[in-house]
């Protein structure tokens, strides 16, 4: 009951566009080989977006229906959180491991360039470029969202985070060439394979990191209800 | 009238309480002063580039066009700049407005005082126009704010800059589609009895509000060249009396589209409105 309850409350229909954004790319690289590096790169792009918005919208108190309710049952407020994710990494992680099983049948990887086997082909390699920004971009949203506990704050910083990574690797990059740690769209050709590994290990800590604070936050069934908020006027 | 002025005046309250005012107008000013920082990083010149370039412009000073006489070119420099932060700021605060501003009525149903709102004396014509004054007033203090703390704020990164010019350049770029993404936003969200269906809503309405920006901005940057001629360079036009008679003509061409654009939306969840309260 709680997962029926739980895989409606996320929705499928951004996992769907996701899905069907790089479908359209893969079917574009089928068609023409020039445009496969392209292929990998828009996984870069699409799957942390997409994850990034879904997340905003898996739990904001504010527009939870039967919020009381749902913090007066028995069961620990966070598996609202548990089973979301669940079904956010099954939908968006399933449908992107999916797709990149096939572009990587497809396209053959050939010129998939890679920091760490060079110009060979694999699927992990493909999931190195997407999975690090997804995980940080679905923590901070699911933060953003909890924290100042409206869905719109979190679409927020899904949109802001990905404008400002794109900016980041073609404006901010060449200006402060320091901060290749924490960009997204890391060129793995720009930098060393030891600077795009810290890279990708960074972005994953960022990720757990919020997660972790999303789940302390939880626990705090007062301050879940916005107690503070209504104290403060 | 005062029933318009309640609405607006309490839009404005709710939406300064809700947060989405002070986010909107933080976003505007950090884009905006984040660009300039790299502005300023990446136009720093160094001495030797300094001195060619002093020695460059004492020997072509006499063959420089008219337009171009007993103009500091430092100053065009740094201005030419901030019409990418001016864009930039544009971006950040767009992306903004379309997606908190499309919770103003569908708020209404997720508190469930709609009902009791249909009980009251008031059209839905004044309900509406209400609504969007409120979330336009939020958005022009958020532009004449941001842009005054800006205005400091670049002298103190950038250096000199000719502020007529970056001031009609803020005003105009900014003004026009920010009031379009706000009304956009506002209307298409008024179908929906929900927060975050209006947030889903607002992800929809984006690229139309961006495209629209993106197309105007070659014709509302020229507006600096109506000042001084030299900034029609900045839209990529040879500086003369000519273009500027253009880039009026384009300018008000572009407000007139943006004012039909917002009129057609208006009308049609006017009479959608309408429609469903007949039923």
């Amino acid at each position: 009951m709680a997962w029926r309850f739980s895989f409606r409350a996320v929705g499928w229909l951004l996992a769907l566009i996701g899905g069907l954004l790089l479908v359209a790319r893969l079917a574009i690289a089928a068609a023409n080989s020039e445009f496969i590096e392209g292929t990998f790169a828009s996984f870069e792009v699409i799957v942390p977006l997409m994850a990034g918005l879904h997340a905003a919208l898996l739990f904001a108190p504010d527009d939870e229906p039967a919020l009381e309710l749902l913090l007066a049952a028995p069961r620990p407020a966070a598996y609202l959180i548990y089973e979301r994710l669940a079904v956010l990494i099954v939908l968006q992680g399933g449908l992107a491991l999916a797709l990149s099983v096939l572009t990587v049948v497809i396209t053959h990887g050939e010129k998939l360039i890679t920091p760490m086997i060079g110009y060979g082909e694999n699927l992990i390699t493909l999931m190195i470029i997407w999975i690090a920004p997804t995980v940080c971009i679905v923590g901070l949203c699911l933060l953003a969202t909890l924290y100042a506990r409206r869905t719109a704050f979190g679409v927020l910083t899904a949109i802001m985070i990905c404008v400002a990574m794109a900016f980041g690797r073609e404006v901010i990059l060449p200006t402060f060439p320091n901060l290749w740690f924490t960009i997204f769209y890391l060129d793995a050709r720009a930098v060393t394979p030891e600077q795009y590994f810290a890279n990708r290990a960074f972005l994953l800590g960022v990720g757990v990191v919020a997660l972790a604070l999303v789940l302390r936050r939880m626990r705090d069934e007062e301050a879940l209800l916005g107690y503070s908020e209504a104290k403060n006027g | 009238m005062s029933k318009l002025n309640a609405i607006a005046r309490y839009e404005l309250l709710m939406a300064w309480r809700r947060r989405s005012l002070p986010i909107l107008w933080l976003l505007l000013l950090v884009g905006s002063i984040f660009f300039t920082t790299l502005v300023a990083n990446s136009s720093r010149p160094t001495a030797d580039a300094d001195q060619a370039d002093v020695v460059e412009s004492t020997l072509a000073a006499a063959d420089l066009p008219e337009w171009a006489q007993g103009i500091d070119m430092l100053v065009v420099e740094h201005t030419v700049g901030l019409f990418s932060v001016v864009i930039t700021g544009m971006v950040f605060f767009m992306v903004g407005v379309t997606l908190l501003m499309g919770e103003v009525i569908p708020l209404d149903r997720q508190f469930k005082v709609r009902e009791l709102l249909d009980t009251l004396p008031i059209s839905r014509a004044t309900y509406l126009v209400g609504k969007l004054l409120g979330a336009w007033i939020g958005v022009l203090l958020g532009i004449l704010i941001g842009g005054a703390l800006c205005v400091v704020a670049i002298r103190l990164i950038l250096g000199i800059y000719d502020l007529r010019v970056f001031a009609v350049m803020w005003l105009v770029m900014l003004t026009p589609m920010a009031l379009v993404a706000a009304a956009l936003s506002v209307l298409a969200g008024s179908f929906f009895g929900s927060r975050r269906t209006a947030v889903l809503v607002g992800l929809l309405v984006l690229p139309f509000v961006m495209t629209l920006a993106m197309v105007a901005v070659p014709t509302l940057g020229g507006i600096g060249a109506l000042i001084e001629p030299i900034y029609a360079l900045v839209v990529q036009m040879e500086p003369s009396a000519a273009t500027n008679t253009l880039i009026g003509q384009r300018i008000e061409d572009t407000l007139l589209v943006f004012a039909g654009v917002v009129l057609a939306a208006w009308t049609v969840v006017w009479g959608w409105m309408r429609v469903r309260s007949a039923r």
